[in-house]
């Protein structure tokens, strides 16, 4: 497996954690709901399997291809 | 605050999610059934870290929402509340609801989904160190800056293998 592919699963980690936290603080100063804030936790979930899906994909795998 | 059924969810599910680790933990290191190659080492094999990281994450929910190394129950959302500066719950605005909806689809379904495509997806398969390795970042910085022992730091510390992210390197990923 490629650093690049390395490089994906902590982006992957990144993408998740700002989701995890932006729903929330826009809940906390009132600008979304509870229900909107429960939606974006589920969205990000699936956003989570999504990215590494489409990175392993990109260039027919190219980025997944082990280091020679 | 009036409990409603999230409430007393946020409290079961840890301990449901840990009876699911013993089994996985089991499975893991007492059988080879989760591996891909049976014959091969389980630290290179990326089916069996897959899985690995469903446990870890599994028993990491324990310490977070179960019960912590000073044997405070569901200790992480009344942290979370005290870093925003929040009423300590039952008082905090932030309902049970979302911490089950960070927890529940990603790890009683996304993790597992994730591990049962990681022989022909290594990439979908090892995703949920990324999740580990930023959130072990965060519960290990309070604690290397001076703030204590917070709910999760024991797991993270010594369970969330960060070397996994090195020692993947070396996971060997066919294509197809």
């Amino acid at each position: 497996m490629s650093y690049t592919a390395l490089a994906i699963i902590f982006f992957n980690g990144v993408i998740f954690h700002i989701i995890l936290t932006g729903p929330l603080m826009l809940f906390i100063n009132g600008n979304i709901g509870g229900a909107a804030l429960v939606g974006t936790q589920f969205a990000n979930a699936v956003l989570f399997l999504l990215i590494p899906w489409v990175g392993e994909n990109w260039r027919g795998g190219v980025l997944i291809r082990p280091v020679t | 605050m009036d409990r409603n059924w999230t409430d007393v969810a946020i409290v079961l599910f840890p301990w449901i999610g840990g009876g699911a680790a013993i089994v996985f933990l089991f499975l893991l290191f007492g059988t080879r059934l989760l591996q891909s190659e049976p014959g091969s080492s389980r630290w290179h094999d990326r089916v069996w870290l897959s899985w690995l990281a469903l446990a870890i994450y599994l028993l990491h929910n324990v310490e977070e929402y179960g019960i912590d190394v000073f044997g405070r129950m569901t200790q992480f959302p009344a942290e979370i509340c005290s870093v925003l500066k929040l009423p300590a719950p039952p008082d905090c605005p932030i309902p049970a609801a979302y911490f089950l909806s960070v927890n529940i689809p990603l790890i009683w379904v996304i993790a597992p989904l994730a591990a049962l495509l990681s022989r022909r997806h290594p990439l979908v398969g090892l995703a949920f160190y990324g999740v580990i390795f930023v959130n072990l970042f965060f519960h290990i910085m309070p604690l290397l800056a001076g703030a204590g022992f917070g709910p999760a730091r024991l797991p993270q510390s010594f369970c969330s293998y960060p070397f996994q992210l090195g020692s993947s390197t070396r996971v060997s990923a066919p294509v197809g």
